[in-house]
């Protein structure tokens, strides 16, 4: 019951959806003690930061520059190992995630089934548009290719994490790269992780955010040159 | 083409000699960088127009008829390690930024033990 969860949100022009998302986190979740939630506002020209500011019991970090969703993450991790949390979990910022299952993805860390949690999109029948189908797809295969780990969801922003993955993992992609980055560094602190299904509901709004078709040549050849660099 | 290319690097040549001007008046880039991208450029507007000058010049340094392409291919290499180059300093000047940002954002933040007493 001594567990202490920090429930980490990178933010970048989402001030619309913000405050609606932080509502949304239960505010009591089964053998956790406490829970922090952290907003990282990622450079915002928006009122992101006046908008997470306003909501109780929420600590919001700001970059003063957009760095990336994979910076603004790091951050967050780095926060959550700073205020001694012992269970951190991601999610998107943009509201297609359903906070309902932030404690589904966060069990296998409590029973110490896992160090890590990734929240699979693709194990419920659910709609996902084609170009996210395709994109993941894409990048899981990469992933493959560069870290030699199968995974079936590697895009995820939804992802849970325990005490020795906030101490070992380091990202140094700023980018959305930074998803398959971190299985990369997964692996190579030999932590263990597993898939977990999680409902993800895609709007007009949270299709215009997120990844695209336009940057992912970009995000491709920033994830080769990453894994190139972690080659010693 | 020959003429083409000469008005297509004649064109490039001075744009980016009034591009240079134009960071130096917005006192963006010292004089001395002025000065060097303006002979840069201005040597390869004349070399269009005068490919002979670089044979003239590669023999006076005892090489003999190397042609164009030989002078291409330097220039190529050249080219590539000034890439090189670029990109090791935006890849440090990058991962500074970064830290710097994170390290501001993280500063206010509660510690471990500041969180224990609450």
């Amino acid at each position: 019951m001594n567990n202490t969860l920090a429930i980490i949100i990178p933010a970048y022009n989402e001030g619309t959806v913000i405050g609606k998302v932080i509502k949304s986190l239960p505010k009591k979740i089964e053998n956790i003690s406490k829970i922090f939630i952290i907003v990282v506002n990622d450079g915002s020209v928006d009122d992101t930061e006046k908008q997470a500011k306003k909501c109780s019991n929420t600590i919001v970090l700001t970059q003063i520059l957009n760095l990336g969703v994979g910076a603004a993450t790091y951050t967050g991790l780095c926060a959550a190992s700073k205020l001694g949390a012992t269970v951190a979990v991601t999610i998107d910022g943009d509201g297609q995630h359903d906070s309902l299952d932030i404690a589904k993805v966060i069990s296998p860390i409590i029973h110490k089934k896992a160090n890590i949690v990734i929240g699979n999109r693709f194990m419920l029948a659910q709609t996902i548009p084609f170009q996210r189908r395709i994109l993941n797809y894409l990048a899981s295969l990469l992933t493959y290719v560069l870290y030699k780990v199968r995974i079936n969801d590697s895009q995820t922003g939804f992802r849970a994490y325990d005490e020795k993955a906030l101490r070992f993992l380091k990202i140094t992609s700023n980018g959305y790269e930074a998803c398959s980055e971190l299985i990369g560094e997964a692996k190579t602190h030999k932590l263990s992780f597993v898939e977990v299904p999680i409902k993800v509901r895609y709007t007009k709004y949270s299709m215009s955010k997120g990844q695209h078709i336009s940057k992912s040549l970009d995000m491709a050849v920033n994830l080769i040159f990453n894994s190139l660099r972690r080659l010693k | 083409m020959r003429d083409v290319i000469r008005i297509v690097v004649s064109l490039f040549g001075v744009y980016i000699i009034l591009k240079s001007w134009s960071e130096y008046k917005a006192k963006k880039e010292s004089w001395i960088m002025l000065i060097f991208w303006t002979f840069i450029w201005l040597t390869v507007i004349v070399f269009a127009f005068f490919p002979s000058i670089v044979d003239y010049i590669l023999g006076k340094f005892g090489t003999s008829k190397v042609g164009i392409g030989t002078f291409l291919g330097i220039g190529m290499v050249v080219l590539l390690f000034i890439s090189y180059r670029l990109y090791i300093k935006s890849e440090r000047i990058e991962r500074q930024m970064t830290k710097l940002v994170q390290d501001l954002a993280l500063k206010d933040l509660p510690r471990k033990k500041d969180n224990k007493k609450n």
